[in-house]
């Protein structure tokens, strides 16, 4: 590098020839143009010399004419022509005083008409015959002036008038022009020389004497120009030295100039290179960095940069980017070649390989897949004109199928100038394709009806099906291709079917259901349809149908089915028989408590007491045992609810504790409680089916203990779902014998029969128990020992409290009787005769009106001027029932001030519904009959001291 | 062949013969016709050519027609001199009329008797003109001779009672022929001559003289110029400080445009005395009114005072029938013969005189001091006599 010369030195090396030569030509062409111009000044000087010395012979020539002619007008010489005696007196005389020129030797003649000299001084000693009659014609016979210059001298002639003729001549030779003329003060020689080019005046005679020859050829090399000029020549010639001194000192200021021109030339082109150089220096500098990080990099702008080298500078770098990118790309192309899977040769029409790629050379390195070979395909292929699979198989046993292609291979011009070669390697794509023939010959040749439906949206087609499904439905295959299995469905096709296959398709689910088809025939088939998605890529996109003629197992599955809801109707009927029957027991059994209770407010004596006593207790036996198979026929019947309300847990169990407290001690065994409640005495569930399961376990644990103890505890358990209630009811009873322990919670089941001869009940408490325990999320164990004791488990979910207000429905202290509550009108609307006298006797304090049916009640509503503060409702009433006459109330029929009275329903079925069915008829409460006088003075002092206190 | 040639001969002979008989006699003008005297030179060829007209109507001179030749000398002695050089050449001359320049006449002699040619003059008075050198001699006059004119001039300053006169002379040989005549008249007369000047032909000016002249006391300026000096003079005269002297003139002034040059109301105001030998209105004989009549047809010019240098009409004139008379006297045409017989013509009745005889052998002059009369300028410039 530093071998090599500067780019300024370079710069001067290839600029200064051309510039020396430039500024050559240029002071060459300043030169000649100063010559030429000057040439032109010269020859104007020349000429100038020449018109000076041509004005300055005529003006002396014409001056000497004027002053003859003057002469010539004179009196005295006129006189002379006429006067020949005596002229000779005077003539003489007045010649002689005559000078026409500085010359003392002038020769003067006075002619006469015919040219006769009268006298003449000076004259043929020196006129030479040439001149001494030239001039009479044009001055006697014309009358002109004459003259005449010759190399022998000047001749002047001026005629003499008499009159208006010229009777003569005065005639003057000079001999030299000098004479006439002053020295001309000029650098530059003038000549005036005849046709001969002999010289007849010279202004410089000791050059060039008048009277010799002027050889032109000797002044060649003289500055000169020349003027005819009265038949002769007058010129007026300079050596070139003297002609053009006036431009002499062009020629150092030219020299300056060239050396100015130089030394600028060399400045310029030292700041011009090093402009340039700092440029170069920038992208040399950008290349390093581009370099050394392998990213285009910006070279930096140098101060006082010319906007050309910038230019440059900035597609240098576009260059230097582009190029980077390019190697990039360049790179990344050579990586997506070497990163194809596939063998890529490219060769030229002679079969040379030009590229290939790695996948290439890996191949190569175990088969023998030289040039020869690929020649070979490609003959091959060319014939074949089809891509050709090979197999191969490397040293290790391994086989090896590549699929190839050939494709031309063309320049820009789009001619061929070789081939690309491609190979795949199928190996795994046709060991898939020959399981995928397998997979389809399976499903081909399979006995069930196999088809593939493809999911658009909301339709699906079937884009497949095999030749068992065509052989079942008696459709071709390419009819069944492009439709969707509806085209199986007839009229007797189950719709709610065909919703729910369309509903597992939308939701992605798999479904499998037997349904009944349509053949082609129109005969039916029962199929079982399995609908199977098929995920691709995480959606369902297929779903894989597999249909079997299940005619046989459905007509022995609707057998089957038809005995099952016979069966199944039959123990509704029956639960329904129960339940109707219970509320038909429990009406007159509601009839019996109230009047008990009406007679135990009456006056009594101590036997009638024992007899009510007993009758009472009875009375609740049989209402037990009533609720217990109500309950088992609603659980039964599946309409038991399970409720979800807030409620004190610890309130609730302190309650239960107490119920059973008494007796406990009456038994004279004690009730221990532990309960861990974790801060949870608020809970979200169903307090009276918590106190029906304990109260059963507790009932039953306190009925088999005779001694010892019953121990409940009470634990809960915060889970994910919620609250886990975990119970245990243990006592020190006769327990259970282990073979009966599993058979307990069975319906109608003691440990055996003697238990109910011994202890009584009906056998259901157990099963209801349990059922309740799983209805509210849990279930119930039991571990016994025979005359140990048993351990009762159960669990049961409870749901947190979202606030911490709890109904007041237990803790609330709740008036003893409906008559302690201040006097409210209530309308009482019951068709039952015993129900109405025990509601009026618990009611008794209030003003209660009754109506039969709703169409009374409504009548009475509108009818009656007082304002009723409550409507208890009977619900099932002749002519109008309780829900209608409810939905009138609300609609206005019984007037607007009842628009909003409370209606407290009174029914008889709780059954599963009766509440929600109350709330929508429009009441606002209900309770169940046979009611007690709690809950009546319950929804009194709710409804009618709140719609009491609103008025 | 022969007989051809003879008849060829004879033809040419007679043609020849014929062709002579037939030839005029020329006579021929040397005069000024275009310089400064050509008023004289046209009245002298008017003489000649109302002359020869007569003298052809009467059939010529031998048989032969008169023809006239004019040679302008223009003044000028020499062109005069190559005149006569070539009319020397000239076949059948006559003779050869003179013009009114004695320096020319003067100058011609030697020419004229070298080739032997007859001059008649008819206006240069020059005496020496006659009473030249030469014999025989060949110079015939009808004119005024200096030598008489001075005496006239003088005698005229002496009858205007003149006593001192001023002489302007031009300088030639005609002035310096008048200043002898007058010089020796005026001695004769007793009349001084108080200043002598000269003037150049061509001269302009001539206050200087003019000036010279007053000084001198002179009472009267004899003045001997051509018209064009004799003007200057005059008006040098009148310019010069209001003394008019009176002039009394040769007659050179007469033979050209002086009239024109002064001026008409300069004429008038000026005593200006010319000498003349001719004048309508002075000669009164039947030859002068029948010139007079000729003139007038001829030349449409009816007023016989307006005549232009009428003395030139009258000698040229009654000279060219002297010639004519003496060449059908001598019954010849050479010099000789005519000079002879002009030196012996008889009594001649002419314009200007009767001539009895003109010329003899001793007296070459025809008019003398006798046949002069003075005239002065009328208002229209023509001289009219001076009747005394």
């Amino acid at each position: 590098m530093s071998g090599r010369p500067s780019l300024a030195r370079l710069l001067q090396k290839a600029l200064f020839p051309k510039l020396l030569a430039s500024l050559l030509f240029i002071c060459l062409f300043i030169s000649s143009a100063v010559l030429y111009f000057a040439k032109d000044q010269v020859a104007s000087t020349q000429r100038a010399h020449i018109e000076n010395l041509r004005a300055d012979i005529d003006y002396s020539l014409r001056d000497t004419l004027l002053l003859m002619e003057s002469i010539a007008a004179n009196d005295l010489l006129t006189n002379s022509l006429v006067d020949l005696e005596q002229r000779d007196t005077y003539l003489p005389l007045f010649f002689r005083t005559l000078r026409l020129t500085r010359s003392n030797t002038d020769s003067l003649g006075l002619f006469d008409f015919s040219g006769e000299p009268i006298i003449t001084n000076y004259w043929n000693s020196q006129v030479p015959e040439s001149l001494s009659s030239r001039w009479q014609k044009p001055t006697l016979a014309q009358g002109r002036r004459y003259w005449e210059i010759t190399e022998n001298g000047v001749i002047l002639a001026v005629p003499v008038f008499i009159g208006s003729s010229a009777e003569g001549a005065l005639v003057l030779y000079i001999k030299n022009l000098d004479e006439l003329i002053y020295n001309r003060e000029t650098r530059s020689t003038q000549l005036i020389v005849n046709e001969q080019n002999r010289v007849v005046y010279s202004s410089a005679p000791t050059q060039l004497a008048p009277g010799s020859i002027f050889n032109k050829t000797d002044y060649e090399h003289w500055v000169s120009y020349s003027k005819s000029w009265q038949g002769l020549n007058v010129i007026s010639m300079s050596s070139v030295a003297t002609a053009y001194q006036s431009v002499l000192w062009l020629i150092p200021v030219v020299i300056i100039c060239i050396v100015a021109t130089i030394l600028v030339g060399l400045y310029a082109v030292n700041r011009s290179a090093a402009m340039t150089a700092s440029t170069l220096q920038s992208l040399y500098e950008s290349i390093l960095v581009s370099m050394e990080r392998k990213t285009a990099a910006r070279s930096v702008a140098p101060d006082n940069e010319a906007r050309e080298l910038a230019v440059i500078r900035e597609a240098f770098d576009n260059l230097t980017s582009n190029l980077m990118a390019i190697t990039l790309s360049n790179r990344q192309f050579s990586n997506v070649i070497d990163s194809l899977e596939e063998m890529l040769i490219v060769m030229n029409n002679d079969g040379n390989i030009i590229m290939a790629n790695h996948r290439y050379d890996t191949v190569l390195k175990d088969h023998k897949l030289d040039q020869k070979a690929l020649e070979n395909i490609c003959q091959r292929l060319k014939i074949e004109q089809a891509p050709v699979d090979m197999h191969y198989k490397n040293a290790n046993g391994q086989s090896l199928v590549l699929k190839w292609t050939l494709l031309p291979f063309y320049n820009e011009a789009r001619d061929v100038i070789g081939s690309i070669l491609v190979a795949n390697d199928v190996t795994s794509q046709r060991k898939l394709e020959d399981r995928i023939h397998l997979v389809t010959q399976a499903m081909e040749n399979a006995t069930v009806s196999i088809a593939i439906a493809q999911i658009t949206g909301q339709s699906s087609e079937i884009v497949y099906s095999n030749s068992h499904f065509s052989a079942l439905s008696g459709f071709e295959k390419s009819h069944i291709t492009g439709n969707s299995l509806l085209m199986l469905c007839g009229e007797n096709t189950e719709k709610e079917k065909i919703a729910a296959i369309a509903h597992a398709i939308d939701t992605g689910k798999s479904i499998d259901t037997t349904m009944l088809f349509y053949k082609k025939n129109s005969a039916s088939f029962y199929a079982r349809t399995v609908l199977t998605p098929v995920q691709l890529k995480g959606k369902v996109t297929h779903y894989a149908i597999f249909i079997q003629d299940v005619t046989e197992q459905e007509q022995t599955r609707e057998y089957l089915e038809d005995a099952r809801y016979r069966a199944e109707e039959s123990a509704r009927m029956k639960s329904n028989f129960l339940a109707s029957m219970s509320h038909e027991v429990r009406t007159p059994l509601h009839g019996i408590s109230g009047t008990l209770q009406l007679l135990e407010d009456s006056q009594l004596d101590t036997r009638q007491t024992q007899y009510l006593n007993l009758a009472m207790q009875s009375m609740n036996n049989l209402q037990h045992i009533v609720d217990d198979i109500l309950d088992f026929s609603k659980i039964e019947a599946g309409q038991l609810n399970i409720e979800h309300t807030h409620f004190n847990l610890a309130l609730l169990l302190d309650s239960i504790c107490e119920q059973y407290q008494a007796n406990c001690q009456a038994k004279g065994i004690r009730l221990v409680m532990n309960k861990v409640l974790q801060d949870h005495e608020q809970v979200i569930g169903d307090p009276v089916r918590l106190r029906q399961i304990l109260g059963n376990l507790l009932s039953n644990a306190v009925k088999f203990t005779s001694h010892g103890e019953v121990a409940m505890t009470i634990r809960l358990q915060p889970q994910a779902s919620g609250l886990q209630l975990f119970g245990e009811v243990s006592d020190s009873g006769i327990g259970i014998a282990s073979d009966k322990v599993q058979h307990i919670f069975e319906v109608f089941t003691q440990e055996d029969s003697t238990t109910t001869r011994r202890f009584g009940g009906t056998g259901l408490g157990l099963a209801i128990t349990r059922q309740l325990c799983q209805l509210c999320g849990g279930d119930i164990h039991v571990s016994s020992v025979k005359g140990k004791g048993s351990t009762f488990n159960f669990v049961i979910m409870l749901q947190q409290a979202t606030n911490h207000k709890a109904t007041e429905q237990i803790t609330r202290p709740a008036p003893q009787t409906p008559n302690e509550l201040p006097p409210a009108k209530i309308l009482l609307v019951e068709d039952n005769e015993i129900n109405q006298l025990i509601a009026k006797e618990n009611l008794a304090s209030h003003k209660v009106i009754t109506a039969v049916n709703g169409k009374q009640a409504i009548s009475a509503l509108k009818q009656m001027k007082a304002q009723f503060d409550l409507i208890l409702m009977d619900c099932h009433m002749p002519e109008m029932d309780g829900f209608e006459a409810t939905q009138r109330i609300r609609n206005g029929e019984a007037g607007d001030r009842y628009l909003n009275i409370p209606i407290v329903a009174l029914t008889a079925n709780a059954m599963k519904g009766d509440r929600e069915i109350c709330v929508a008829a429009g009441m606002d409460d209900y309770i169940a009959k046979p009611f007690t006088q709690e809950e009546l003075a319950r929804v009194i002092g709710e409804w009618a001291q709140a719609s009491l206190s609103s008025y | 062949m022969k007989k051809h040639y003879l008849y060829v001969s004879l033809i040419l002979l007679c043609l020849s013969a014929t062709a002579r008989a037939a030839q005029p006699l020329n006579i021929a003008i040397d005069a000024d016709f275009s310089s400064v005297a050509v008023e004289g030179g046209n009245a002298i060829y008017q003489g000649v050519q109302l002359a020869v007209d007569e003298i052809n109507a009467q059939g010529g001179v031998m048989g032969r027609p008169l023809a006239i030749k004019k040679m302008d000398h223009r003044g000028i002695p020499v062109r005069g001199i190559t005149n006569i050089k070539r009319l020397a050449k000239q076949k059948n001359l006559l003779a050869v009329v003179g013009g009114i320049h004695t320096p020319v006449a003067l100058a011609e002699l030697p020419a004229i008797h070298e080739n032997n040619l007859l001059y008649l003059g008819a206006w240069a008075a020059g005496t020496g003109v006659v009473s030249n050198d030469y014999s025989p001699n060949n110079v015939f006059r009808v004119s005024i001779r200096d030598s008489e004119a001075g005496q006239v001039l003088i005698q005229h300053a002496k009858s205007r009672g003149f006593t001192d006169v001023a002489l302007a002379l031009e300088r030639t040989g005609w002035g310096r022929s008048n200043l002898e005549s007058l010089t020796r008249a005026a001695e004769k007369a007793g009349i001084t001559i108080t200043k002598t000047t000269w003037i150049n032909w061509q001269q302009q000016t001539f206050s200087e003289d003019m000036k010279a002249i007053v000084e001198s006391n002179a009472q009267a300026i004899i003045l001997v110029t051509n018209a064009p000096e004799g003007a200057v003079i005059v008006n040098a005269l009148n310019d010069s400080q209001g003394n008019k002297l009176p002039v009394i003139a040769h007659w050179g002034i007469a033979g050209g445009d002086f009239a024109q040059r002064v001026g008409t109301r300069l004429l008038e105001q000026m005593d200006i005395a010319v000498i003349q030998t001719f004048s309508f209105l002075h000669q009164k004989n039947p030859i002068a009114a029948k010139l007079l009549e000729k003139y007038s047809a001829k030349f449409g010019n009816t007023d016989a005072a307006a005549i232009p240098a009428v003395v030139g009409v009258a000698h040229a004139y009654d000279l060219v029938h002297m010639l004519a008379r003496a060449a059908r006297q001598a019954g010849a045409t050479d010099t000789d013969s005519l000079r002879t017989a002009l030196e012996s013509l008889p009594a001649f009745d002419g314009a200007v005189k009767q001539y009895n005889p003109a010329f003899t052998e001793k007296r070459h002059d025809a008019l003398w001091a006798d046949d002069y009369f003075m005239a002065s300028y009328n208002k229209d410039g023509n001289l009219i006599p001076i009747t005394r």
